[in-house]
């Protein structure tokens, strides 16, 4: 059978994590808030009200475009996009058209261990708009008898980042928008959340045939998750690949994505494209970002994922699932520098920062910096653990118990009953005489001078160390062992 | 002027949608020979050349000036809603939204 | 002083009046209130007048007088506001029956600063609906008439304002100008009309006509009046972003001049063989020789582009962004609404019964010009054509100081004379239109009375942020063709 490829670009419009809107001083806190509460003339479009553009909202994109090598135009226009719609107050969105703020940039993302670069076309700032509620059945509002407008939403800043066509799998956009959710929190621009909406992602696909002809493209909206994005792509793949096979033509048009159906629904197609009547908005003139802001927001960049990924390789020796894993948050990758700072030896960190403090994070949905335990008794009690002062078992409870009680590691080693070489002199010697005993062919080859790296002597040192529930000190086992042997 | 043409009549019904105005019989009549005249007269406009020029001269024009991200909230909302034609529950609300309309964003 | 004398004082001789205790705000606020009703019969100058709050602000501000409280530079004195401009908890209409009941939950910039000085707002002007318009024939609310003739217009848009400061309604008033709206019609009413260089005045609260263009701007009977209110509406505004952030002059000190020595007067080379009427010509003469009296040189100005190409420009850009700011009318948050069974249907009724005829021709030819296919041809070619007009008024005041041109190209038009082709009625912003594509600021003033005893009004306009030029030359017109008079009732003089 011959293969079609698909041919994927994304559009995706990410909320700002400002503290007021883009054009006006009114929250941009308003999940859960009384509808049409945070509202203020200028968000609602009254009449006589004029926008005033938020710094930080621009700062933001201008990072963003930064973090991907985009090209960030010092002057740059906004303009009106006008359409009718209950959402927009003022029958047009203030957008950016022809000058964008940031254009030609790229981000690189993993496709099975290769790395693939997808080109990002433009990065520009545009509000957002009201909410309809009151929906018919799948999210639509087709069919309901009225629809009830909050405009809370409605001045948000947007960032809408649009790649070029380069993606070439649903796997691959689904790690796209993957690795730019990640990179939007690492700059703590968004917090890059899709059920809530904070990013939105529509996906322009189509397939190419063998011969290299470029089939119509379908747009592809309503995704609210990386796993609903991916399995929309799959399923449009599939319904583009079965159009062609019987020979029939694919219809430009844009397609809802259903998730309980597991389908995508065709949007009625409209008899013309719409006109917007782009024009520059006379209210504002022209953004000027210059030179030297650019140049000092590039030098405020903060390390990148894949940048601290690469040191965590090259520098702590770590394998890349465990780097990927580390440096998937930026709050547990500086909490991994951090720990081995401040003394912990790295393998230790890591494999702790990935089981335990990571499970914690999760479980309690807070960043590594509200963690409760202070990294220097963290990076203590990690220490204990290297040294064999405390068994993994016997760690995990000290931790549990730090954690609940707000307690430091002596103390909690106390609450728990438990001390780092509590069992030693006769106690410890019976002990060692049976492990001695249960592992005589080891203590043979040991006492025959195969043991040049001391390996086995670290084997049998480590097995009495769990018997004594690493109640023992290390070293006192190692001498006792010698002097058995 | 009395003859305006088919195509004309055309042109202002498809304006007159995109800018959401009904127009009865008689305001299309009247509109229709108007619009003619006026259009007549910006075409005026192509007769200068202006290869060269930058219709968005930024020259002696201030920068658009940036506001700081505070928030200062606006607490009289409720009486834009008592203002709306039909409210319900602290929501505009609006009729039935035919296909098409606009692709919801 | 009889109480009628309080309708012909200035701003400024009020405010001194009450500082010497002659009168009270209240005095002088009740005879404003009692004229305005006796007139307002005739005029219809006002859509809404503010009897209850005007009356209760005047006892609250002899009370602060009483105290001895610091009064602001315009203490007590009556003022009209265009009614699109917003003021809190007063419906602010537009002219339109598409905003017929909507009450501003907010003040506009200029509001508050008015109110910061002292003022009282005693009511909202009639005007053009959406200041479209130059006689205020097109306002829902009926139209609003000349007082110094009630047979003719007042000009417009912002009739009703002019017609307010000429029949004594208030010394002074706020109108806007998108193309000459506060310039016709304040040479129609002969009385002071100021429109500042764009960006001088915020534009926060001015329900927009063309964001480009729209400038507020004040209606007097004297300088001094135009000077003291213009520094008092020209605060800084950072909710405009278009607002500049550049330092305000003293404007009153730009007054007291005696001469123009070393100063350059331009006019219009050929202004004589212009289609204008001869009275009009002849006024623009008389006050270039007094200029020259004063010692200014005077020199000739060529304005080809801006006379020949000014009105397609403004009437390709100032539809196109009304088309795009009037999209907001759309019955869902307030304003006029029909019950609809969709929502196409209640954007086509409420948009289609809500708009007036001339309101509806703008917003179509504005959607036109916009559309991604004639962009290029209209919209982006006029502004082109802008930047053309802009150089050449700046070679022009590379030249002189300040230009005087007819302010209109007629004298007061009668009633319903211009209403039937809109492309002859545009004719009649030949002048002031060029002022507002360049972002100038121009000054119309009364220059003399016809035989038929209707103003004749000139128009000086000055480079950007050259008001106190304007002012200059105007102070010395001043000294010899007297202040604005007032056409009250019988006394017309
Ligand atoms: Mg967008
Ligand atoms: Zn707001």
């Amino acid at each position: 059978m011959s293969e079609f490829i698909p041919v994927i670009g994304l559009e995706i419009h990410v909320q700002l994590s400002t503290k007021s809107k883009m054009f006006c001083s009114c929250s941009t806190d308003y999940i859960g808030a009384r509808p049409n509460s945070h509202v203020c003339p200028i968000c609602l479009g009254l009449p006589g009200s004029l926008p005033v553009i938020n710094e930080r909202a621009i700062m933001y994109a201008v990072r963003m475009a930064l973090a991907m090598r985009c090209k960030v135009n010092t002057h740059t226009v906004f303009h009106r996009k006008h359409y009718f719609y209950p959402d927009l107050p003022k029958a047009y969105q203030i957008s950016q058209y022809d000058l964008p703020l940031a254009v030609d940039g790229h981000l690189e993302v993993n496709d099975d261990g290769k790395a693939h670069k997808i080109r990002i076309q433009r990065l520009h700032l545009e509000e957002d708009a009201g909410k309809l509620v009151h929906a018919a059945i799948g999210g639509r509002l087709m069919g309901a008898d009225y629809s009830l407008v909050d405009y809370n939403r409605s001045g948000v800043p947007l960032m809408e980042i649009v790649t070029q066509p380069d993606i070439t799998s649903p796997k691959q956009a689904r790690e796209f928008v993957s690795r730019l959710r990640q990179l939007v929190r690492y700059l703590g621009v968004s917090d890059g959340d899709m059920e809530s909406g904070s990013l939105r992602v529509d996906a322009n696909i189509s397939i190419m045939e063998p011969g290299g002809k470029w089939g119509e493209k379908v747009e592809v909206k309503n995704m609210n998750s990386l796993k609903a994005l991916e399995r929309a792509l799959e399923y449009e793949y599939e319904r583009q690949k079965e159009v062609k096979s019987k020979g029939e033509t694919i219809v430009r048009e844009t397609r809802h994505w259903d998730d309980d159906s597991g389908k995508t629904i065709s949007s009625r197609s409209k008899e013309e494209a719409e006109d917007y009547r782009y024009f520059p908005d006379p209210d504002l003139p022209p953004l000027v970002v210059d030179e030297r802001t650019i140049v000092q927001l590039c030098k405020e960049l903060p390390e990148l994922p894949w940048e601290v990924r690469d040191r965590f390789i090259s520098d702590y020796g770590l394998s890349l699932e465990e780097a990927e894993v580390l440096t998937e948050r930026r709050d547990v990758a500086l909490l991994m520098d951090d720990l081995v700072k401040r003394g912990s030896p790295v393998k230790v960190a890591s494999n702790w920062i990935r089981t335990e403090i990571m499970r914690v994070l999760n479980e309690r949905a807070i960043s590594a910096e509200e963690l409760t335990i202070p990294p220097d008794e963290m990076a203590l009690l990690l220490s204990r653990v290297d040294r064999g002062e405390l068994s993994t078992t016997a760690a995990k409870e000290v931790f549990a118990m730090m954690l609940e009680k707000s307690l430091n590691v002596d103390d909690a080693i106390k609450a728990l009953g438990l001390s780092t070489g509590k069992l030693t002199g006769s106690d410890l010697e019976a002990i060692v005489v049976k492990v001695l005993a249960e592992n005589a062919e080891v203590v043979e080859e040991i006492r025959a001078g195969k043991d040049k790296k001391g390996k086995k002597v670290k084997f049998l040192q480590g097995i009495v160390m769990r018997e004594t529930k690493g109640q023992a000190d290390p070293k006192e086992v190692q001498s006792l062992i010698m002097s058995k042997i | 002027m009395s003859g305006t043409s088919d195509g004309l009549v055309e042109e202002i019904r498809r304006v007159a949608k995109l800018a959401m105005l009904e127009l009865n019989e008689d305001e299309m009549k009247h509109i229709g020979t108007q619009f003619k005249n006026i259009l007549d007269q910006l075409q005026k406009l192509s007769e200068l050349d202006t290869k060269d020029i930058n219709p968005f001269s930024l020259e002696d024009m201030e920068p658009m000036p940036w506001r700081k991200d505070e928030v200062v909230a606006w607490n009289r909302y409720s009486e834009v809603l008592s203002q709306a034609p039909v409210s319900e529950e602290g929501y505009f609300k609006v009729p039935r939204i035919v296909e098409g309309d606009h692709d919801e964003k | 002083m009889k109480n009628s004398e309080f309708l012909k004082l200035s701003a400024l001789e009020l405010v001194e009046g009450y500082k010497k205790g002659d009168f009270t705000v209240s005095d002088v606020i009740e005879t404003a209130l009692e004229h305005i009703e006796v007139n307002e019969r005739n005029l219809n100058a006002l859509i809404t007048p503010l009897y209850e709050e005007a009356r209760s602000r005047s006892w609250m501000l002899d009370a602060a007088l009483a105290r001895g409280e610091e009064l602001g530079s315009l203490f007590g004195v009556p003022v009209v506001v265009k009614d699109n401009i917003t003021v809190d908890g007063v419906r602010t209409t537009c002219g339109s029956r598409m905003l017929e009941n909507w009450i501003s939950p907010y003040s506009a910039h200029v509001v508050e600063c008015l109110e910061r000085a002292g003022a009282v707002i005693i009511g909202k002007a009639n005007m053009d609906e959406f200041a479209m318009g130059s006689s205020t024939e097109f306002s829902a609310f009926g139209p609003a008439l000349n007082p110094w003739d009630l047979s003719r217009v007042p000009g417009g848009s912002s009739g009703g304002s002019a017609a307010s400061v000429a029949a004594g309604y208030a010394p002074i008033a706020l109108g806007s100008d998108t193309g000459g709206s506060i310039r016709q019609p304040a040479a129609f009413c002969g009385v002071y009309g100021l429109k500042p260089t764009y960006g001088l005045v915020s534009r926060f609260g001015l329900i927009a006509f063309a964001s480009s263009l729209d400038q507020i701007g004040p209606f007097a009977r004297s300088l001094k009046d135009v000077a003291a209110i213009l520094q008092v509406i020209s605060e800084p505004d950072a909710r405009d972003a278009t607002c500049t952030r550049k330092e305000r002059p003293n404007y009153a000190e730009f007054l007291n001049v005696t001469s123009l020595e070393g100063f350059k007067v331009g006019y219009l080379a050929g202004y004589e063989s212009l289609e204008i009427d001869d009275e009009i010509k002849r006024a623009i003469s008389q006050t270039i020789e007094i200029c020259k009296e004063a010692g200014a040189e005077i020199v000739e100005v060529d304005l080809p582009i801006s006379t020949r190409y000014g009105l397609p420009c403004y009437y390709t850009i100032a539809p196109a962004e009304a088309s795009s700011n009037l999209a907001r009318f759309d019955g869902v948050q307030y304003g006029f609404s029909v019950v609809a069974d969709d929502l196409k249907e209640l954007y086509l009724k409420s948009r289609g019964s809500g708009f007036g005829p001339e309101v509806k021709r703008r917003i179509l030819i504005g959607t036109f010009v916009l559309g991604s296919s004639r962009y290029d041809a209209y919209y982006l070619q006029a502004q082109k054509v802008r930047q053309l007009i802009i150089r050449e008024f700046n070679a022009a005041f590379s030249k002189a100081d300040v230009l005087i041109t007819p302010a209109t190209p007629t004298l007061p038009f009668k009633r319903g004379e211009k209403l039937t082709d809109p492309v002859k009625a545009y004719m009649a912003d030949l002048f002031t239109i060029p002022v507002n594509l360049a972002g100038l600021p121009a000054l119309s003033m009364r220059a003399s009375m016809s035989q038929s005893g209707l103003p004749v009004g000139v128009q000086l306009i000055g480079k950007k942020f050259g008001e106190g030029d304007i002012l200059k030359a105007a102070s010395v017109i001043e000294q010899v063709v007297g202040p604005a008079a007032t056409a009250l009732g019988g006394d017309r003089k």
